[in-house]
């Protein structure tokens, strides 16, 4: 069995973006690359080129952000009434909002105002995104 | 209505979230608007209906002024306990139904924010 493993460095924060091709059979192999990087195909034994069935495993993520002006345009993006964060996409945004030097405040159980929704809201960075509200989805804490 | 009135309370509304009125006009008992931050180079377009008569807004603006003063808000949330708020207000003179019926006004404000012409997040007060 011939492996071989090629995970890119440079991906964007939060985001995996990872293809995986297999061949199986005697000469079996492994291909892990960034997305689009030799898609399709690998090295086997003695240097041949082999085509793999791709497995694509792409896990991508919204909390992104790769600077400040990028992350109060996220917080806004994510403010709008539909946007509803995952358990997952709530610690994204906690590790995220702390790289950019903020910290999230949580209003898990609002108990009197126009908007009962559980939400968070970045502190720290600045006033006009702390007024914004994340919301979080059914269960979220 | 006076013009003044609405536009004393938004003020003293905004104040809570560090923001002052750049510009507004008021249509059909609806007011639009512009609000810029005092930390930061940004600016929100926003929208109200007006939903209170001259002299709930008066008392809306002293609330808000409160709050601000005595530093009881942080974020969107009021710091301290609805029937705690209601006592403070006691305290200043006003009755306790007058201070219950405030503090009903202010928690039912839903300030509209404008994100390239569409009604997105919101400004509102809660506990």
């Amino acid at each position: 069995m011939f492996l071989y493993l090629n995970v890119e460095a440079g991906i964007q924060y939060g985001e995996k973006l990872m293809h995986v091709v297999i061949r199986e059979g005697a000469n079996s192999a492994l291909y892990i690359s960034s997305l689009g990087l030799f898609p399709e195909v690998g090295i086997g034994p003695r240097g041949m080129m082999l085509k793999f069935r791709s497995l694509p495993v792409v896990s991508k993520t919204r909390i992104v952000a790769n600077d400040l002006k990028s992350f109060k345009q996220l917080v806004r993006d994510l403010s709008k009434p539909e946007s509803e964060l995952t358990q997952q996409e709530l610690k994204q945004l906690e590790r995220l909002t702390e790289k950019f030097g903020g910290k999230l405040r949580y209003d898990l159980n609002p108990v009197k105002g126009k908007i009962l929704k559980p939400h968070v809201q970045v502190g720290g960075r600045g006033s006009s995104i702390e007024a914004r509200h994340i919301w979080l989805g059914k269960g979220v804490q | 209505m006076n013009n003044n009135i609405i536009h004393t309370f938004l003020s003293s509304f905004f104040k809570i979230f560090s923001a002052i009125i750049n510009e507004y006009r008021i249509e059909n008992k609806k007011i639009f608007g512009n609000i810029r931050w005092n930390d930061e180079n940004e600016t929100q377009n926003f929208s109200w209906n007006i939903q209170f008569e001259e002299s709930a807004l008066k008392k809306l603006t002293q609330l808000c002024e409160y709050l601000r003063n005595h530093d009881l808000v942080i974020g969107d949330r009021i710091t301290i306990t609805e029937s705690k708020l209601q006592m403070r207000l006691f305290d200043l003179g006003w009755d306790k139904d007058e201070a219950q019926r405030n503090i009903d006004r202010l928690c039912s404000v839903e300030v509209k924010m404008i994100d390239e012409g569409k009604e997105t997040d919101s400004f509102f007060i809660h506990f």
